[in-house]
Parts: C-alpha cells; sequence; structure tokens
C-alpha cells in the first residue's frame, strides 16, 4: 500500500499540469522466505494530459507491473502514484484497462460486455444501450452485437474490449501488451484501429509493449526501461506528424528513431542477462 | 501437379482422441446393450442358472408391469424421489451460497472448509443407525442421510469451481468500476455457474446411491424398501428390476439435466 501520507512538496496538488505523476514509486514481490524479488526502484515518471506514452523494454523490466500500479490493481511498496494531483488508492473506472488476454466475460453478449461499466454506474437502459450500439457500429462490430465472445477472433475480440473499456468514458486507458495474442496481420491493423480512436477521443494513454515498432508508431513519447530492477531509463521523443500511416515506417526520420531505440533496448536486454536474467 | 485429385484419406476407427460418425457413435452403442440383454437371456434360456435366481428378461418385464399394476409401485417410487430431491435440494440451497462465499473470501474460507473436510470423510452411511435412533425411520431420517452424503462434498466441490475464475476477469471488472460486492454478483457468480451446474448434477448421482442405502437398513416404503421386501421373500425378479429401474430414472434425469445445462449455458 502506498503510504497515505501527503505528497511531497515537490508536488503540489491540483497545481500539476501532469495527467499523472508516478513519484519515488518502487515495488518489491515478498517471496515466502528471503528477501523478495525488486520489480520496480525508484521511478519517476509524468504523464502528460492527451499524450500516447509507452512503456518499452524487454521482459522483466517491470512495465506491467508499473502499468498495474497505476491501474489499482497492484499496490506499490514505496512512493505514489498521483492522477490529478490525487493518490491513486484502488482501481477506478477513470482508468479504462486494455488487457493482453482480452478478459472479455464470456457468458456476456458483446454488447452486454461492452455495458459493463455503464450498467454499473446505473445508467438508464436506453442510454446504456444506445451508447453500446453507437461504439459497437463505430468499431465495425455490429454485427456480432448479440454473439457471445468464444464467436469472435482475437481482432474482434480486442476491438469489444477496447469498446468496453472506452464506453466508461475513462480520463486514461491503460493498455497491457494488448496485441500482444495477435498474429502480425491482425496486430498491425489493431494498431491502426487504436491510432483513429486516440486520434478521434485523445484519451491519456499509457501504453505497454515490447515491440519497437509498435511503440514508435504510436506513441508520442517512448519511455525505454532499465530491468532488473526495472528503472527509468531513456525518454525519446517521437517527434512524428500526426495523423500517422504505415508508410511513415519508412521515412528517414521514423528510422532514424528506430535506430536509437533498438540500441537502447539492446543495451537493456543485455545488461539485463549480465545481471543473470 | 497433376489433375487428379488426392486420395481420399481412409477412415480410420481406433484413431488416438480420434472422432467417428454419430451414426456409428449411435450403433455402437446400442450393440453394447443388446450383447448384455442378450448374454442374460442365452444364459437363462439355455437353463444354465435356475430362474430363482436370475428370472429371463421377459419374466422380468412381467414382474415390473406387475408392481407397478398390482402392488402399487409408483408410490415407493414417488416416495424415494421425494426423499431424494428434498435432500438434495436442502444441501444445493444451503451449500452452493456457502461455497461461494468459501472460495471468494479467504475468511470464510478458514472459517467452514477445514471442518468441511473433516465431515466429508464420515461417511454418510455410518449415520444411519445414529439418524434412526436420533429421527426415526421416516422420510425426516431419509432427507437428513441425504443431506449428509451430498453437503459436505458439494461445498467443498462448489468452493473449488469458485477458485478457478481467472482472476484477471475480476481485475477487469474492477477496472471498469466494480465494488466488491458487484465483482462477486456481476463476476464470479456467473462465470462459475456452469461448473457449480455440473457439481449438483455429480452430487445428485450420489444422493441416489445414499437413498437407496438408507432405505435398505431401514424403511416403510421407497424403492429401496421394495427390494429388501423381495429379498426377504426371494423375489428375485422384483429385486432386478428395481436395480434396472434406478438405472433408467438415473439415465434419464442425468440425459435431461445435461441438455438443459447445454441450453442455459450455450456461452460456453
Amino acid at each position: 500500500m502506498a503510504s497515505r501520507r501527503t505528497p511531497p512538496s515537490s508536488v503540489h496538488r491540483g497545481a500539476s499540469v501532469d495527467k499523472l505523476e508516478i513519484v519515488a514509486l518502487s515495488k518489491v514481490f515478498r517471496a515466502p522466505r528471503g528477501a523478495g524479488v525488486q520489480a520496480l526502484a525508484d521511478i519517476g515518471l509524468s504523464v502528460r494530459p492527451k499524450e500516447f506514452l509507452t512503456l518499452l523494454g524487454p521482459s522483466g523490466c517491470g512495465k506491467s507491473t508499473l502499468l498495474r500500479i497505476v491501474a489499482g490493481l497492484e499496490e506499490a511498496t514505496a512512493g505514489q502514484v498521483l492522477k490529478d494531483g490525487r493518490e491513486i488508492t484502488g482501481p477506478g473506472a477513470d482508468r479504462g484497462m486494455v488487457f493482453q488476454a482480452f478478459s472479455l466475460f464470456p457468458w456476456l453478449t458483446v454488447r452486454k460486455n461492452v455495458e459493463f461499466g455503464s450498467r454499473l454506474q446505473k445508467l438508464p437502459a436506453s442510454q446504456r444501450t444506445a451508447r453500446a450500439r453507437t461504439l459497437l457500429e463505430h468499431f465495425g462490430l455490429a454485427r456480432f452485437t448479440d454473439a457471445y465472445p468464444k464467436a469472435l477472433s482475437g481482432g474482434m475480440k480486442q476491438r469489444v474490449a477496447l469498446a468496453r473499456a472506452l464506453a466508461n468514458d475513462p480520463e486514461m486507458l491503460l493498455m497491457d501488451e494488448p496485441f500482444g495474442a495477435l498474429d502480425a496481420q491482425t496486430r498491425s491493423a489493431m494498431q491502426d484501429f487504436v491510432l483513429k480512436v486516440w486520434e478521434e477521443t485523445h484519451k491519456t494513454v499509457l501504453f505497454v509493449t515490447h515491440d519497437i515498432d509498435e511503440a514508435l508508431y504510436l506513441s508520442d513519447r517512448v519511455l525505454v526501461m532499465k530491468t532488473r530492477p526495472g528503472r527509468v531509463g531513456t525518454m525519446v521523443d517521437i517527434d512524428l506528424p500526426r495523423p500517422r500511416h504505415y508508410e511513415i515506417q519508412f521515412e528517414p526520420r521514423y528510422l532514424e528513431l528506430k535506430k536509437y531505440v533498438t540500441g537502447l533496448v539492446r543495451e537493456e536486454t543485455r545488461a539485463g542477462q549480465e545481471l543473470g536474467g | 501437379m497433376r489433375g487428379d485429385k488426392p486420395a481420399a484419406r481412409r477412415k480410420r476407427w481406433m484413431e488416438p482422441m480420434g472422432s467417428i460418425p454419430r451414426s456409428a457413435y449411435i450403433a455402437i452403442t446400442t450393440l453394447s446393450f443388446a450383447c448384455l440383454l442378450g448374454l442374460w437371456a442365452l444364459i437363462t434360456h439355455l437353463g444354465w442358472v435356475t430362474p430363482l435366481f436370475l428370472p429371463s428378461p421377459a419374466s422380468i418385464v412381467n414382474t415390473g408391469i406387475a408392481l407397478f399394476t398390482r402392488f402399487g409401485f409408483l408410490y415407493d417410487v414417488g416416495a424415494t424421489v421425494y426423499r431424494v430431491l428434498a435432500g438434495f435440494l436442502i444441501a444445493a440451497l444451503i451449500g452452493v451460497p456457502l461455497g461461494v462465499l468459501m472460495g471468494t473470501f479467504k475468511p470464510i474460507e478458514a472459517l467452514v472448509e477445514p471442518l468441511t473436510s473433516f465431515m466429508r470423510y464420515m461417511p454418510a452411511s455410518a449415520f444411519i443407525p445414529l439418524f434412526i435412533l436420533w429421527l426415526g425411520i421416516g422420510n425426516v431420517e431419509k432427507i437428513a442421510v441425504i443431506f449428509v452424503g451430498s453437503f459436505f462434498s458439494l461445498l467443498l466441490m462448489v468452493a473449488v469451481e469458485v477458485r478457478s475464475v481467472q482472476g484477471e476477469l475480476l481485475e477487469a471488472a474492477y477496472t471498469l468500476g466494480a465494488s466488491r460486492l458487484s465483482v462477486v454478483r456481476r463476476v464470479i457468480l456467473p462465470a462459475a455457474l456452469p461448473g457449480i451446474y455440473d457439481v449438483l448434477l455429480l452430487i445428485l448421482g450420489w444422493a441416489w446411491t445414499y437413498i437407496i442405502v438408507a432405505e435398505l437398513v431401514a424403511a416403510e416404503s421407497g424403492i429401496g424398501h421394495v427390494i429388501l421386501q423381495a429379498q426377504r421373500v426371494l423375489k428375485t425378479g422384483n429385486i432386478i428390476f428395481g436395480i434396472i429401474f434406478l438405472g433408467f430414472i438415473g439415465l434419464a434425469s442425468d440425459t435431461a439435466l445435461k441438455l438443459i445445462g447445454r441450453r442455459l449455458f450455450a456461452w460456453r
């Protein structure tokens, strides 16, 4: 549990322009015996409003753990996460999450999955249904409104999961390797889809991936993390124009950034392996 | 490449983990029943066993008709069904909610589970003499035996089903704004329901075994009572008909309930 003391003086409650502020955060997974494993050490990070920020790094760098702490699903051992200057103490509808394994409710139809959040907020049925229908039509899922998740392909499942998160109109969208379980073609189609949706909604997005191209293609900024324990590495500004199309991946500036980021990631991966990974 | 079609792959019957056409499946099943019946008919027809100990299939049919038309067997069937259902329903009404709570909340698990695991290993049939002393040999005693036989296992198995609900579904619900209570109601319960249904089917099968044992020990009516009475007067046919009839009730109810389950949980 993050300590409940007032934020340190460097953080001014409410005065911050950042959407999310992570302060001196660390996480130790306690083992039943022994010292436990330090997953994150002294993380400091600011996420600006409406930006698309990606945490990039090899497995074991704690990027998913950090995302889960922001979601409120995991508790930090020390430090704080502040959203709009207020400390996060648990999960909430203000931070929608998309998981790698889709995590759709298999007993609910596509429409009812999307309505799940509004049902919890006790929205009137007509409003709930209208909102779900608009989203599903927009997401190209109108034909599958009454289908169960088992009948959908991986890409469709993830679109439903995204619609379910967006139906709540969250302030932030947290995406934990959302396309990791998809094949390459579906994956690239989903990246375009997420870009389109983000350009329309401009939610603040915190995205986790180990795929360098995915990070470059989607993000405003990419944080390359250091491993064992996970630490803040290098923040890279992705100064590519928007709206982006896949051809951007052949532009000189893209390739330059890719070379730079690839170098950073390789360095971190090697360092992690030398530490006994 | 040549234009001729690839040779049709030869259908193999004994493919490990393979499948066969449904019609073939039904044919083989029918054959197995027919073999058993045929063997029985042959043994009795050739006179290898005296009819006193094993009557022929045909005479069993007549015995059955007589039981229903002249000896009020339907009343006994009704008595047995009533006891099974009453005991089973009481066990389910208490056991399912408690099992869900036990699988969901650790403190409740600590309170209930060790005790339940201990109780489960006390065989229900061993309680029969005690329950006869306490409750007599009427319906209450029978229902109590069924309850003891089903309740504790039901509790543990429901809890296992609940614990097998994927944690990520709970997490997804939390990030959609669910409270702890709504996670139980809207995620754990619906996710575990098909498994709980299967557990109930299994337990219902056990309940049938317990009721017959209870009726064999002491009863004034019921299928078990009819079987025991028949043994006392050497009416082997009645015993065999009773046993076969129990088998049919079990098969019919199981098939019906499985079909209902498939309808209820079409999302699976």
